[in-house]
């Protein structure tokens, strides 16, 4: 093997290495994460659930007005694509199908986590990095606070809930959003155009929404106090940190996207 | 018969970045002596603090607090044995998502579930006596570095805990918000409590301190001794 080769495969073998060691240390984080919240009792539940409150308001509360305004934009745009090309083909009773198909399994649950992402994982990386600069989370560590009790846990915790039920909330903004065009366009009643839903929805869809909302929900909160907590002193650390945490978190969910969409449909 | 140490530091070895900042360190201080740890910027005043309480590992080398080794301990040990030790950053450390009165209350919330009024009161009394009383309710971005320092240090000390770390009491204080401080620390001292306080200058804490301790070439060196 030449030297260049040889080099070449170090490298990829090094790659790969620092890629599962990423991977594992995002596991072990969420884990220790996951066992405080079966630990959760005692005098600190009270403020730790205090910090989950908090963070559900900011994640899942103040990001209604934006995500609706952009499940309405997608539900708009798919059914617009789809209501000049289905009445082509005789299959107007394909609408409810194809917002089934675009929206409910996939733009709606990848869509809420990249807004997730954009406004909360970007704001908790940034403030853990800024936490870790100002020696916030050592205070925590001498006062005998438990840094993922009330860092990590509450913020996954508030992330999942929140990307659960602003999924649910773009599904539901989207689907209206479908209904006023194809209402305009189609002259279709309500009743129909819900139950064409209703109709192309199966188990396999409901499974598909409880299994890819948590799970984007745990990637984005679980990257994002990853790359927050692993800023050392310097405060230049905190955007370099923030980005990684924002490219890693999409491309993160898009990756579990196309597993689960995979396994489940092919 | 000498009572046993509060803190004790054995052979302690720590490097950082290449550099070795201790180099078989020993160190005893006793329950109820202040002690001031002096030495040049960067001779590892603040890391040996951090070293104490279990902050940074050492490479080689024990900490004890109350004869309990750091080093055995899981994590919810530590926290039990943290819960004897306060401790005021250089910065004050303050969490900046809370008001200053929150900061002071955190560790007995997470501790306690609550604060009854009784220690509110004894709170509201401490801050009076700072005037701090009317920036309870402010952010630790809405006042002043020493205000801050104030406030961290009412955070440390306010569960009496068996020892009190100080990082530098006087960086970015006024003479008279210095004095104050200063007051402060001896009043602890008064009280019988065990203070490791850290400063390049330990001619500004004069007649506080019951011995002063130089950071020199790693290892610690007795400068001064007030029995």
């Amino acid at each position: 093997m030449t030297a260049i080769g040889s080099s070449t495969l170090g490298g990829l073998g090094r790659a790969v290495l620092r890629g599962g060691g990423y991977f594992l240390d995002l596991l072990f984080l969420a884990y220790l994460a996951f066992r405080e919240l079966f630990h959760l009792h005692g005098p600190s539940r009270r403020e730790t659930l205090r910090v989950i409150h908090r963070q559900i308001l900011f994640t899942g509360l103040d990001a209604l007005p934006l995500l609706g305004r952009i499940a309405l934009m997608i539900g708009l745009t798919v059914i617009v694509q789809a209501v000049t090309l289905l009445p082509q083909v005789g299959g107007e009773e394909m609408l409810g199908r194809v917002m089934v198909l675009v929206i409910i399994r996939e733009l709606g649950p990848l869509l809420t986590a990249i807004v997730v992402v954009g406004r909360s994982g970007s704001a908790i990386a940034t403030e853990l990095g800024n936490m870790r600069v100002a020696q916030e989370t050592d205070a925590l560590i001498v006062m005998g606070i438990s840094p993922i009790r009330l860092i990590v846990l509450p913020r996954l915790a508030g992330v999942v809930l929140s990307v659960i039920c602003l999924t649910l909330y773009f599904d539901v903004i989207a689907i209206i959003g479908g209904f006023i065009i194809a209402g305009l366009k189609l002259t279709i009643p309500f009743k129909v155009f819900i139950g064409n839903i209703l109709s192309a929805l199966t188990f396999t869809d409901l499974f598909i929404f409880l299994i890819k909302s948590p799970l984007f929900g745990i990637v984005i909160a679980s990257v994002c106090c990853y790359h927050g907590l692993s800023v050392r002193r310097s405060l230049t650390e905190v955007p370099q940190q923030t980005t990684r945490a924002i490219v890693n978190s999409i491309a993160l969910s898009l990756f579990l996207n196309m597993i689960i969409t995979s396994l489940v449909y092919l | 018969m000498e009572a046993s140490p509060l803190l004790a530091l054995e052979q302690i070895t720590f490097r950082q970045e290449g550099r070795t900042l201790f180099e078989g360190l020993d160190l005893a201080i006793f329950p109820g002596e202040t002690v001031i740890l002096s030495g040049p910027n960067g001779s590892g005043k603040s890391t040996l603090l951090r070293v104490c309480v279990g902050l940074v590992q050492p490479e080689k080398g024990t900490v004890r607090i109350k004869g309990v080794a750091l080093s055995g301990l899981n994590e919810r040990q530590l926290t039990v044995i943290r819960a004897e030790v306060g401790f005021v950053f250089q910065s004050g450390g303050l969490l900046s998502n809370m008001t200053l009165l929150d900061n002071i209350t955190l560790p007995i919330r997470y501790h306690q579930g609550s604060v009854d009024a009784v220690l509110l009161e004894k709170i509201d009394a401490e801050l009076e006596e700072m005037g701090l009383l009317p920036l309870k309710k402010k952010f630790p971005f809405q006042v002043s570095a020493a205000e801050v320092k104030f406030i961290s240090l009412l955070r440390a000390s306010i569960l009496r805990p068996a020892v009190l770390f100080i990082d530098e009491p006087l960086w970015g204080l006024d003479p008279s918000s210095g004095t104050k401080m200063i007051g402060r620390l001896t009043r602890f001292k008064e009280e019988g409590r065990t203070l490791i306080v850290t400063t390049s200058n330990p001619a500004s804490m004069k007649g506080l301190s019951d011995r002063v301790l130089m950071l020199q070439e790693g290892r610690v060196v007795e400068q001064e001794k007030h029995p």
